[in-house]
């Protein structure tokens, strides 16, 4: 049911407010635009290194999401239907990246996988000479970290809002556990996990804290769009301009595509 | 040929004590609300555990709380239907009509078949291919019901299935519930608060109080 909207003007302040709320935000990003030169985008974006940053951006966020899908799902299945003392400080601590300053995270997985005294990344180098850190597979790890968030989010409130009748007439059908999942509960799941896919993906392709900290700033190999912006910046700002004008269309299309879930529909 | 329930059920401020014994015959569940009565189809379904006493079925033990011992949902044979909202949204009716025999294992084009001839013989060729969301209220609970005899369950569980319906449509739907249930060689449990489903669809009453 729509809500029944007020039709009374608001107050002068609240609408001055507004529009200034929506230049602050569109400003910057029509200021973007006006930068970039149209007739040499094109050879702009597969010049070398952007090519390449843009290759890697690509290859690693969409590792890093299946990575966050792959660990993602289960935990927001336990926290959304399953019962135990601390849940809430599980989901805190789950939910942590979501607002860690980025390089802080950085800094705390390279506590946790750096080669020469990390937790977990001394074991690995030793034993396995695996080196995860100035690594293709560290920028992976740095943008699940971040991303992961994201994805629980939106599959805990999806799988809190089934209604679980739906699953139990499965099981009265003769559905197992493993049907019951594939054939209902995913099925109904759908639309809140792709709206967790989408937003996690775009939140690792945009990655720049956490990444150039644990990973570095190699180019060709650590170096994904976000870093290579920074850098161009400084040697080529119009190759800048043009990476940031195609991370801003990816964005875009990915909030167009969650337009009923986020933007709320014309009704 | 017998089953018998004789324990309860704790949930949280709610307790349903029962002795029920059936053998092949239509019981109607009556009772006023909020006395157990979908509670005791579940218990039935297997989506809840007794938590004192026992179920047994055929001389087999299907949910012991002594012993633990609990034979699934899914293993039930059962067949259930709600009061609304039975079909799964997203299949269509066809496809709804046919779950229950994928689920039993008849592969895809069989159970297509069998459901199509269901769908063809209850007149309702032309819902065949669409989504609950475009269904009446009636029309899904026919669908539903058509759903709920297609796998030859052994223990049927109805919940108020007529209730959501308006007057008119039920004396037909009626009619077709004696002719399926009786058809059914088991248990048929059919919660009613109506007394036209009791005297004509039904063999026994009990009384949950």
């Amino acid at each position: 049911m729509t809500k029944r909207r007020p039709i009374s003007r608001p107050p002068v302040f609240i609408f001055v407010g507004a529009i200034l709320g929506v230049i602050y935000i569109c400003l910057p990003l029509v200021s973007l635009l006006r930068k970039i030169s149209w007739g040499s985008l094109l050879s702009q974006l597969t010049d070398g290194p952007t090519l390449s940053a843009l290759r890697l951006s690509l290859v690693t966020s969409v590792a890093a999401t299946v990575l966050a899908l792959i660990l993602g799902l289960p935990l927001a299945w336990v926290l959304a239907r399953v019962a135990f003392r601390g849940s809430y400080l599980v989901r805190a601590f789950v939910m942590l990246p979501m607002v860690l300053p980025p390089v802080v995270g950085g800094v705390a997985l390279l506590a946790a996988y750096g080669k020469s005294n990390g937790l977990l990344g001394a074991l690995l180098f030793d034993s396995f000479g695996v080196q995860l850190t100035f690594s293709p597979i560290g920028v992976v790890i740095a943008e699940a970290f971040v991303a992961l968030p994201f994805l629980v989010m939106a599959v805990e409130g999806g799988l809190r809002a089934i209604d679980s009748r739906y699953e139990e007439l499965a099981s009265t059908m003769g559905a197992n556990e493993a049907k019951k999942f594939y054939l209902v509960t995913l099925r109904l799941l759908r639309p809140s996990l792709v709206a967790g896919i989408a937003v996690a993906w775009a939140r690792a392709l945009g990655e720049f804290g956490a990444t150039i900290t644990f990973a570095g700033n190699i180019q060709g190999r650590t170096q994904t769009t976000p870093l290579a912006v920074y850098l161009l910046l400084e040697s080529d700002p119009q190759a800048a301009y043009s990476l940031s004008f195609v991370l801003l269309v990816v964005c875009v299309l990915v909030l167009i595509s969650m337009r009923d879930r986020w933007l709320g529909s014309k009704r | 040929m017998t089953l018998r329930l004789d324990g309860s059920v704790n949930l949280g401020a709610f307790t349903l004590k029962c002795e029920i014994a059936s053998e092949n015959e239509i019981i109607a569940i009556t009772g006023s609300n909020g006395v157990g009565k979908t509670t005791l189809l579940r218990v039935l379904a297997g989506l809840v555990k007794l938590t004192s006493g026992a179920l047994v079925i055929d001389d087999q033990i299907i949910d012991d709380a002594e012993t633990d011992e609990f034979v699934p949902a899914h293993q039930r044979n059962v067949s259930m239907v709600f009061q609304n909202e039975t079909l799964l949204p997203f299949l269509t009716v066809r496809d709804n009509i046919a779950f229950p025999l994928r689920m039993s294992g008849v592969n895809r084009n069989r159970s297509h078949e069998i459901a199509q001839k269901a769908i063809s013989s209850h007149g309702i060729s032309n819902l065949a291919n669409l989504l609950p969301r475009d269904l009446s209220g009636g029309q899904s609970q026919r669908v539903a019901l058509i759903r709920a005899f297609i796998g030859a369950p052994k223990i049927v569980l109805l919940d108020e299935p007529l209730s959501a319906l308006d007057e008119n449509a039920r004396p037909e739907l009626r009619n077709f519930l004696r002719e399926q249930l009786s058809a059914v060689v088991g248990y048929k449990f059919f919660v009613t608060h109506d007394r036209q489903d009791v005297e004509k669809i039904c063999d026994r009453e009990i009384h949950l109080n």
